[in-house]
């Protein structure tokens, strides 16, 4: 018992710790999966924003005055060499810083200024009512500024690295910087600005707010309260944050950081300042031509939080778990005692009357199962007691009784044994009553026949003149009755065949044959009388020898005979019947014999009646064709000894085919 | 089963020299022998007749006939028993014995046949013509 519950208590225990760290698993996996696909998509979109604002800064190079004022300060330029750059910067930055000079004036209120002030700086005011960008300035292609929406720091930006980098790649992406004036960060951009056959013509470097590019990351959904963002560079400063952060803040002593991934993407648990928060991440891979900046986007959400359901399930395991095996434990301990007692108790008394002591009782008290198990087996055992006391006396008595059935007995079989003799007896006048019946029927037969002889004969004689000779007319009339005696011996001979069949006195020889045989030889035998008759009979026999069958070669004949018979008997002169030996067309292993006439057919409505003795159809009766109607029926019973029936098919006034099939015998 | 005869032509007026053939009738029924012994006459055949078995035996010993014929029930010892006595003798058992009767059961023919008789004659199956057509054939003619 002690060891059962053992078990039991260990399964549950390993069944619940394992479904709970497999669900775990699961779950965090789930949700790892969904927060680095947040993250791989909000650096996308920083990405696909920074290409959008670089494109439309290209965009804007094309405009017509722009390109007309770089044509030109370029072709000035060319005549005005190096020495007037350098004599114009020095002058420039010379100048105090919050002094703007007539010439730098003339660069922030010339056509191309008013235009970069519209296309960055106004349309943002009047559209959005804050700025997207702090500041935008051409210069021509030999790096000297021509136009700009304020002042610059230098005059000639040639030697920058941004400009190198715009010139030779396309476009450049400078470093975040602080725009004291503005208040604000900044990330410039320099585009390289052709003409229209694709020389280098000038750069124009527009200098938007990072929120701006950022920005979009803000509008994001927060599926959990405990969400946080982070864009940080590769390095490890801070670049964006949803909660309070300094901009450019290294962060890459922080745990969160170290343990980021070398992959593109992933997720990891980490401790932060005692919270557990699940933080994925996602690092830039650019978009389109701009192949990004190497940033990372890092999402954090507080375990306890994303990971909540997961801990409501594993309290509720844990609930069950402990409950269940709280509840085996009582179960065992008190039912161990209410039961396993009173088992010990009658399976001792049980082995106490299997030793042959019949004075066992038990004392159980309670009034449960228990209870009326032992009364039961109390109330057996006292039952056991008495029956064995009375056996002894009702062995003596049934032994006295069995003597006496004994004596009965013997004079029963003496009865039974004359019985039997006298049954013998009968059942030998039996068999010589139905000998002596056999008999009888074949001398009755042989009776009648002798009168119809006598007929027949002198019938025969009269018409061969052998009393003198006789008129034409009487010659006919005798012929007629000549025929009628005829009939008359085939009907007495048909009863007989009748009788015999009914009586099972029909021999039946079995043998191995040929069916064709059978055929030929009735078709040889008929062929006079269809001859005499009028009516051509043919045989159509396969062109291969079939396979033997197993049959009686004479009942065969007789009912291939009666068939022929039969068809020529009702088919009128000039008709014609076939007698067919062919492989049955629909199963195999199977002989198939067809008579078939063209004569009168069976009507529709008699068909059934087809095989009984006596049935002659309808039209054959009032045609008066001569028959017995005893012939079909002969043949069934002929072909049923031979596990086979007779089919046919018939129409009325167009002919009947009749047939049966027999099985080859299997090799 | 006895073959029909189908191919022998009735033959009457046999010529006067020759030997005429000696037929026993062994019939009870008197209207078929008269039928019969006109009919073999007239083939040129010389007929004796025996009513019964017993007559039939004492004629065969007093004087052998070159051909019998036979019916099979007969008053007192019937035809099985003459075909069987007939064809345990050494005298008579090649005269050839022609079975004449209305019994025509198979195992009636089949135990004729087996006692040695030449040709089963069902009567109610045949004309006399057929009949001395046979005879005819077995008289050598």
């Amino acid at each position: 018992m002690t060891a059962s519950f053992f078990v039991i208590f260990l399964l549950t225990a390993v069944f619940g710790i394992y479904s709970l760290v497999t669900t775990q698993r699961a779950l965090r996996e789930t949700v790892g999966r969904t927060s680095i696909f947040l993250a791989r998509n909000q650096i996308e979109r920083i990405d696909r924003d920074i290409f959008l604002k670089i494109e439309d800064i290209q965009l804007y190079s094309k405009d017509e005055i722009l390109q007309k004022t770089l044509l030109e300060s370029n072709r000035a330029f060319d005549q005005l060499g190096s020495e007037y750059i350098d004599e114009k910067d020095s002058d420039w930055v010379s100048a105090p810083k919050d002094v703007i000079t007539p010439f730098m004036k003339e660069l922030i209120e010339n056509e191309v200024s008013d235009a970069l002030r519209e296309e960055f700086i106004s349309f943002w005011e009047r559209k959005y009512g804050s700025r997207a960008y702090g500041e935008a300035f051409v210069t021509n292609k030999y790096g000297a500024n021509i136009a700009q929406t304020g002042k610059t720091s230098d005059y000639y930006q040639a030697d920058e690295k941004w400009w190198q980098t715009a010139k030779e790649k396309g476009f450049s992406v400078g470093n975040i910087e602080y725009d004291e004036s503005a208040g604000v960060w900044t990330m410039p951009f320099g585009v390289r600005i052709d003409d229209r056959e694709g020389n280098f013509i000038g750069v124009i470097k527009a200098i938007p707010y990072i929120k701006e590019l950022v920005g979009e990351v803000e509008l994001t959904t927060h599926r959990y309260q405990t969400t946080e963002l982070k864009l940080l560079t590769v390095s490890g400063q801070l670049i964006y944050s949803s909660r309070a952060f300094k901009m450019l803040d290294d962060v890459s002593g922080e745990n969160f950081f170290k343990q980021i991934g070398a992959g593109t993407e992933g997720f990891f648990i980490s401790q932060q300042g005692g919270r557990e928060v699940l933080f994925s991440y996602a690092r830039s891979d650019g978009f389109r031509n701009f192949a990004g900046l190497n940033w990372i986007l890092l999402i954090g959400q507080d375990t306890s939080e994303v990971f909540s359901t997961v801990y409501t399930l594993r309290d509720t395991l844990i609930s069950v778990m402990a409950l269940l095996l709280g509840l085996v434990g009582f179960l065992t301990l008190v039912l161990g005692r209410t039961f396993s007692n009173p088992i010990k108790k009658l399976t001792k008394g049980a082995e106490n009357i299997s030793m042959g002591n019949l004075d066992v009782q038990i004392q159980i008290e309670s009034k449960d199962e228990m209870g009326k198990l032992a009364f039961a087996f109390n109330e057996m055992t006292s039952r056991l007691k008495k029956s064995y006391e009375n056996l002894e006396e009702q062995v003596k008595k049934r032994t006295e009784e069995l003597n006496n059935r004994v004596l009965e007995l013997d004079k029963t079989a003496k009865l039974l044994v004359r019985r039997d003799f006298e049954l013998l007896q009968a059942n030998e006048t039996l068999q010589k009553i139905d000998e002596a019946k056999s008999r009888f029927v074949s001398i009755a037969a042989h009776q009648i026949r002798t009168p119809i002889s006598a007929i027949k004969w002198t019938i025969h004689m009269i018409m061969d003149n052998d009393f003198g000779k006789i008129p034409k007319a009487a010659k006919s009339a005798l012929e007629i009755a000549a025929v009628s005696v005829d009939r008359l011996v085939e009907l007495i001979g048909r009863l007989l065949n009748v009788a015999s069949i009914e009586e099972g006195r029909f021999v039946y020889n079995f043998s191995e044959i040929a069916i064709e045989d059978v055929c030929k030889r009735v078709f040889t035998e008929s062929i006079d009388s269809a001859k005499r008759r009028g009516v051509s009979l043919q045989i159509f026999l396969p062109p291969n020898p079939l396979p033997p069958i197993w049959a009686d070669f004479d009942n065969l004949l007789i009912v291939v005979q009666n068939l022929v018979d039969n068809a020529l008997r009702y088919t009128p002169r000039n008709g014609s019947v076939e007698i067919i030996v062919a492989l049955d067309s629909q199963i195999q292993g199977l002989a198939r014999v067809s008579v078939k006439d063209n004569g009168m057919g069976i009507p529709k409505r008699q068909e059934g009646l087809v095989g009984q003795k006596f049935f002659r159809g309808d039209n054959v009766v009032r045609e008066q064709i001569s028959g017995t109607g005893l012939g079909l029926y002969i043949i069934s019973k002929i072909l049923e000894k031979h596990d086979t029936k007779l089919e046919f098919e018939s129409e009325e006034g167009k002919g009947s085919t009749f047939f049966f099939t027999l099985q080859f015998i299997k090799k | 089963m006895a073959e029909k005869p189908k191919n022998i032509l009735p033959l009457r007026g046999i010529s006067h020299g020759e030997k005429k053939s000696n037929v026993l009738i062994i019939e009870d029924e008197k209207f078929l022998y008269n039928l019969l012994e006109q009919k073999f006459q007239s083939a040129g055949i010389n007929v004796d007749g025996a009513i019964d078995g017993e007559t039939a035996l004492k004629k065969i010993a007093e004087h052998a006939p070159d051909l019998i014929l036979l019916d099979l029930l007969l008053p007192g010892i019937d035809g099985f028993e003459v075909l069987k006595r007939l064809k345990q003798d050494e005298r008579f058992k090649h005269i050839p014995v022609i079975v004449i009767s209305n019994l025509g059961e198979t195992r009636d023919i089949d135990s004729v046949i087996k006692l040695g008789a030449s040709e089963y004659i069902i009567k109610a199956e045949s004309s006399p013509q057929e009949i001395t057509d046979i005879v005819l054939k077995y008289c050598g003619k």
